[in-house]
């Protein structure tokens, strides 16, 4: 591991957090505008994060102090190094060698947990509120998250063999979509339809921001935080946002635009890096933008229903499409021609 | 360097933890772009309670923490709740019922496979 490789990696985490903070104001802006609002500008989330470093940082006399403390740098860190794992900004993942598609889902799961956890040491009614929904809304997804993700690398070892199908390497996956057949391509559809649903959860939008519901818990496990603290959370939610953005992308679409367009190679990286934003747009645009401006908030029983018996079902028949579409698929289609 | 290997996937847990401690060295710069130079007063370090009464509050057991997953899944609880009548001959009689499905199931994965 090299200076450079060091360097590499802060520059990228802090690509990150610019595209993420951007993509948070992006979104704010975009909802504004369907619901006939003028807005926030762009850069507001910058200014936001600029104007809590100003704020003190309060902690709360019912605290567990350090706890309370270490919690949003925890989240904010394993947010960052999540984008060292997967393939980012029309680039290879830095760390393709050193962690598999096993630990992009374990770092996903940390920083909402770190959350929860912050929450319930802030010795706060409301927080506790909050960090307790966070849990019952990961315990829902999550198992609809491992099913997609394990759907797919059942799909590539049984197509692919020679690939190491947990892999993160960008130039070792093919494109799900060119190696199944008709079957396969609807049960492909269904795991992008169901990863899509997970997304405001994971991000912590509506209709599933039970978590945080400002008018009801006062920010939920965001509560007691304040200042520096809260300037990190805040961070940490734009990361996650455009962190599971990128996952999805990689998952379904991981393709760069050389497989469709000849371009001169001393500008590709800059026109990857902008098809990879088009890419995250369209993800977050159909499964954050649209949902929240016309959605209303869940109660968080109606949202765990939602993902243990609704999309959880529809990801089971993605998966049983891949497995018909392996299995008998080929008969099927020599019968009908 | 270190790693975990299987035959699908690797892990090298030192460098998850060096980039992890990067991370957090540049998330700790954020600290020192804020203000500290504010007076401690005992008033504003009470949580949060929009003003109601305080006593009106109780501690939230810890039964309680996963509400919304018990509730939503309550059909399912009651229904298993109803299963488990203590009596071993149901137990054995449940048994039997689920190694036959498993044997089924099992049986058609064999069929298709050879």
């Amino acid at each position: 591991m090299t200076p450079i490789f060091i360097v590499n990696a802060f520059g990228l985490m802090l690509l990150a957090i610019l595209i993420a903070l951007i993509l948070n104001g992006v979104e704010r802006k975009v909802v504004a505008r369907m619901q006939s609002r003028i807005g926030p500008p762009i850069l507001q989330p910058i200014i936001d994060i600029k104007k809590l470093l100003m704020k003190e940082n309060i902690v709360p006399e019912t605290a567990v102090k350090w706890v309370f403390n270490t919690m949003p740098f925890v989240a904010i860190s394993t947010a960052l190094v999540f984008f060292l794992y997967v393939p980012f900004a029309g680039q290879n993942a830095l760390l393709k060698n050193q962690g598999d598609l096993i630990l992009v889902l374990y770092l996903l799961v940390i920083p909402p947990l770190a959350l929860a956890i912050g929450g319930f040491a802030s010795g706060s009614n409301f927080a506790s509120i909050g960090a307790q929904r966070e849990l019952v809304l990961m315990l829902s997804y999550e198992f609809v998250l491992a099913t997609i993700v394990f759907s797919l690398s059942w799909l590539y070892s049984v197509t692919t063999p020679n690939m190491p199908v947990f892999s993160v390497d960008l130039e070792a996956r093919p494109s799900p979509w060119l190696i199944v057949g008709p079957f396969g391509t609807v049960g492909i559809l269904l795991l992008l339809i169901t990863s899509l649903a997970v997304m405001p959860a994971k991000a912590g939008k509506l209709p599933h921001d039970m978590s945080e519901a400002k008018t009801e818990i006062a920010d939920g496990a965001l509560a007691e935080y304040s200042g520096l603290n809260l300037a990190l959370l805040y961070i940490t939610q734009a990361l996650r946002t455009f962190g599971f953005a990128t996952f999805i992308v990689f998952l379904f679409f991981p393709c760069n635009i050389e497989q469709f367009f000849g371009f001169d190679p001393f500008f590709l990286p800059i026109f990857n890096f902008f098809f990879f934003l088009a890419k995250v747009f369209a993800v977050m645009f159909c499964s954050v933008f649209i949902v929240s401006a016309v959605t209303a908030r869940f109660r968080i029983d109606q949202a765990s229903a939602f993902y243990i018996f609704t999309i959880f079902t529809i990801s089971l028949f993605g998966l049983l499409l891949l497995i018909l579409d392996f299995f008998i698929g080929g008969q099927l289609y020599a019968l009908f021609g | 360097m270190s790693f975990v290997e299987t035959h699908h996937g690797l892990w090298v847990p030192l460098a998850f933890l060096l980039f992890t401690c990067l991370a957090m060295l540049l998330s700790y710069v954020f600290s020192f772009l804020g203000r500290k130079d504010f007076a401690y007063s005992k008033e504003k370090a009470k949580p949060f309670i929009s003003g109601h009464d305080p006593s009106a509050y109780e501690i939230i057991k810890a039964s309680d923490y996963f509400w919304g997953f018990f509730k939503s899944t309550e059909n399912y609880y009651s229904l298993t709740k109803g299963i488990h009548t203590g009596l071993v001959n149901d137990y054995i009689f449940w048994f039997i019922v689920v190694a036959s499905i498993l044997l089924i199931v099992f049986s058609i994965g064999v069929f298709i496979w050879v």
